[in-house]
């Protein structure tokens, strides 16, 4: 603490004593505390680099009501981005346009690590060949969707390309709808037959 | 060569109209290939001369709608810097990032074979890329949500009032909870320079997610090229006249993967 200058008026020396005494009590029990840091009331630089979001969360849609809005002819709203609805996938099985692949099925996808996605082709042999305008006309009809079929004449047989995720159907389709005598075989690029029905 | 300045033709907002279409299927893709949402919400279209799967469960729609109608200012004037779309884990700790880089040149130059048909093609690659991460990623914890970031170049605050177009849908500055990500695994998918836009597309997932059921392999590259993407069916034979009718609608088939260095045939 500084010096403190007291002035008084002249008076007895008892008065003096007291007065110091007094001045002293008084300057004892002033607060002394450290002023606190300055924090900004604004926004700090820390926060100008935090992002901003949507204050509603995004909906939560449980798998029970995701079926009753699979409405493949639906209209586009106005202002939203123009998209090409894709052909409507009734035709096959109904309208579930994908089943669940069956477990003996499924292992057999697991166990050659094929990708849902990835291309493979069903080979309907030469005592079925007679089928194929029957086949053309499926998939063309698209009752066959996302299938692309074509007939090897050399080989004498009919192949089908499908999705591996939908192969099992199309699979069964070809072997329901178009009535087909033996097997027919499933067929992975570079590794051949995989399975039969 | 002509050079013009962000204001002739009002650019921006044609850069911000490409970019929030293009946002859209992407958010949509990404919310199908991560299983955020039940996949029978979504359905097969065509976009950019390739599949994509887009939700049509209205209440999502419109949320993604008014999203990136919020968002599309910000863009349209080159004040956003990223959109990230964050999927969470029921806590709402993200878990997975896909990262949306954008920038615009100030002086744009415009060749007469610089449409934006070529702006579209290479925005096909992203897609394509997003289609397949599922591939390079682990799997999400169920019960998952998304939520999408707004990376602004300047402070979040300054950009709210351009941000807040649509009365009943307010936005916020996130907390660092919800940015803030455990050990990120960075997974660059794809860069694209046009002589419009700039987009860098990088995912980032939680080093915290249980690892997944396949070995860590990367698709081969030349599925990814726009050009090569239509190449990648499983042979020459699936493309016949059946799909006369539907040209350019192709399937993309991962024929090979590199496990560990070494390319093996699948």
């Amino acid at each position: 603490m500084e010096d403190v200058v007291l002035h008084y008026q002249p008076g007895t020396a008892t008065g003096l004593s007291s007065l110091l005494e007094r001045t002293e009590k008084l300057l004892e029990c002033f607060p002394c505390r450290t002023t606190p840091a300055f924090t900004l009331w604004f926004p700090m630089a820390a926060d100008c680099h935090l992002p901003i979001r949507p204050a509603r969360p995004a909906p939560i849609i449980t798998a029970s009501e995701s079926r009753p809005h699979t409405s493949p002819n639906r209209r586009q709203k106005p202002g939203s981005n123009a998209l090409f609805v894709e052909r409507p996938h009734e035709c096959l099985h109904g309208n579930r346009s994908s089943q669940p692949l069956s477990r003996h099925f499924s292992h057999m996808v697991s166990a050659h690590r094929l990708h849902p996605r990835q291309r493979v082709k069903w080979v309907i042999s030469e005592h079925n060949c007679g089928v194929w305008r029957a086949v053309s006309r499926s998939v063309q009809s698209s009752q066959l969707p996302t299938c692309n079929a074509n007939i090897q004449r050399e080989q004498a047989e009919i192949w089908v390309f499908c999705d591996v995720v939908r192969s099992e159907q199309v699979g069964r389709f070809l072997k329901d709808q178009l009535q087909l005598s033996g097997s027919i075989r499933l067929a992975v690029h570079r590794q051949g037959d995989i399975f039969s029905m | 060569m002509t050079t013009l300045t962000r204001q002739d033709l009002n650019f921006g907002q044609v850069v911000a109209d490409i970019l929030c279409e293009f946002l859209e299927v992407a958010i949509h893709l990404i919310l199908y290939v991560r299983e955020v949402y039940p996949s029978g919400i979504f359905q097969k279209r065509k976009k950019y001369n390739v599949p994509v799967q887009m939700s049509c469960h209205p209440e999502l729609n419109q949320y993604i709608q008014d999203t990136l109608h919020c968002v599309k200012p910000l863009i349209e004037k080159n004040d956003a810097e990223k959109v990230v779309v964050v999927i969470m884990d029921k806590e709402h700790h993200p878990v997975e990032r896909f990262v949306f880089e954008m920038s615009q040149p100030t002086l744009l130059s415009i060749s007469s074979d610089t449409l934006l048909s070529h702006v579209e093609q290479l925005l096909r690659a992203f897609i394509l890329k997003i289609s397949v991460c599922d591939a390079v990623l682990n799997a999400n914890p169920p019960g998952c949500s998304f939520t999408v970031l707004v990376h602004t170049r300047d402070a979040a605050t300054r950009n709210m009032e351009k941000i807040q177009v649509i009365k009943d849908f307010p936005w916020i500055v996130a907390d660092e909870q919800e940015v803030h990500m455990q050990e990120p695994r960075l997974i660059p998918l794809k860069t694209m320079t046009s002589d419009i836009v700039k987009v860098s597309q990088i995912c980032e997932e939680t080093d915290t997610k249980i690892k997944s059921r396949l070995p860590l392999y990367h698709i081969c590259d030349f599925l990814f090229d726009a050009d090569a993407a239509v190449c990648g069916r499983e042979s020459p034979e699936d493309v016949g006249p059946h799909f006369a009718d539907r040209p350019g609608c192709y399937w993309a088939v991962r024929t090979s993967v590199t496990v560990l260095g070494h390319k093996q045939s699948v």
